[in-house]
């Protein structure tokens, strides 16, 4: 059953952007990538941008990074059983909320799920072993 | 590098729910004795303590921590490798996190790794909380310290798609037939 409070106007297929600092993002090996530590997924009440919203604006994604991006999509948000939902905001007309208890597991698994769309400078590179 | 010898001390206060804990790991972290206080400066807190490990002794280590900064100095050389890139790593990434968050994540770490483990990426949490994480060996391992000092953890054991999410002695006792792949994990990616 759908949960009401999910804005089911953003579709699965939408990709929410969460902007991140230079130092959020970690070499993962396992991924042989880098990617953001999970600790930047830990609050229950996430901002993020909306990617319908923005592109109806005509605006890129690039546009609202600060000063680094990375992108979700919609639906691999709500397969950990998170809500969302539309916020805008006097400064961000596309702001929304990923609404819903962050474990672990769901911090890990939306750190693993997220893509680089504008990385950190310099790059995370592989500790030299 | 700081003389240690010569520096203020102060047996840190450790909050009553880190009693427990603290009073095993205290075999292996001698704090030292009474402080005096009229010698700290004012907004710091510092203590040094003596760090053993495998039974052999490494230099002592000196930790300045403050109110709203964490400063800490190392003297000499600190064995293992991985604790000394640690203690760096919350001072440039952590340095609002709570004493008791300080404490209890070096503890944690003395609880987890060895000596040639390689050191966790470290980041901030809210309520001056700190989390420690590994992405290697085909295991995700992230440790949450919270500002008061409680701790639990999460392992995702990519291999064997096992996860588990609990409390410390939990994790420890998960990771221990897996920590030669944790160890190793960045030389084979």
């Amino acid at each position: 059953m759908p949960d009401p409070e999910d804005d089911r106007s953003v579709e699965d297929a939408c990709r929410v952007y969460r902007w991140l600092g230079h130092n959020d993002f970690k070499w993962d090996y396992n991924l042989a990538r880098a990617r953001p530590t999970s600790a930047v997924f830990q609050h229950d009440e996430m901002s993020v941008v909306l990617g319908d919203t923005l592109a109806e604006s005509d605006r890129q994604p690039e546009d609202v990074a600060n000063p680094c991006l990375v992108s979700l999509e919609a639906g691999c948000v709500r397969a950990r059983s998170q809500t969302i939902r539309r916020d805008p905001t006097e400064d961000e007309p596309a702001h929304g909320l990923v609404v819903g208890r962050k474990t672990g597991s769901v911090r890990n698994a939306l750190a693993r799920c997220a893509a680089l769309v504008v990385g950190p400078d310099p790059p995370v590179l592989p500790a030299r072993v | 590098v700081s003389d240690v010898a010569t520096l203020p001390r102060l047996s840190l206060s450790v909050p009553a729910a880190l009693a427990t804990p603290w009073s095993a790991i205290s075999t292996r972290l001698r704090l030292p004795t009474a402080p005096d206080a009229s010698a700290i400066p004012e907004g710091t807190r510092t203590l040094a303590v003596s760090i053993t490990v495998g039974g052999d002794s490494a230099p002592p280590v000196s930790d300045s921590v403050g109110a709203t900064t964490v400063s800490i100095s190392i003297a000499g050389e600190i064995t293992p490798a991985w604790l000394g890139e640690t203690v760096g790593r919350l001072n440039r990434r952590a340095s609002n996190a709570s004493d008791a968050a300080v404490v209890r994540a070096i503890s944690t770490l003395l609880d987890i790794a060895r000596p040639n483990s390689s050191p966790p990426f470290v980041s901030p949490l809210d309520g001056r909380g700190i989390q420690l994480e590994w992405s290697q060996g085909g295991l995700d391992v992230e440790i949450y310290v919270s500002g008061s000092g409680e701790s639990h953890g999460f392992v995702h054991d990519l291999e064997e798609h096992t996860e588990l999410e609990g409390a410390l002695s939990d994790v420890v006792q998960f990771l221990a037939p897996r920590m030669d792949r944790l160890d190793q994990g960045r030389l084979s990616a």
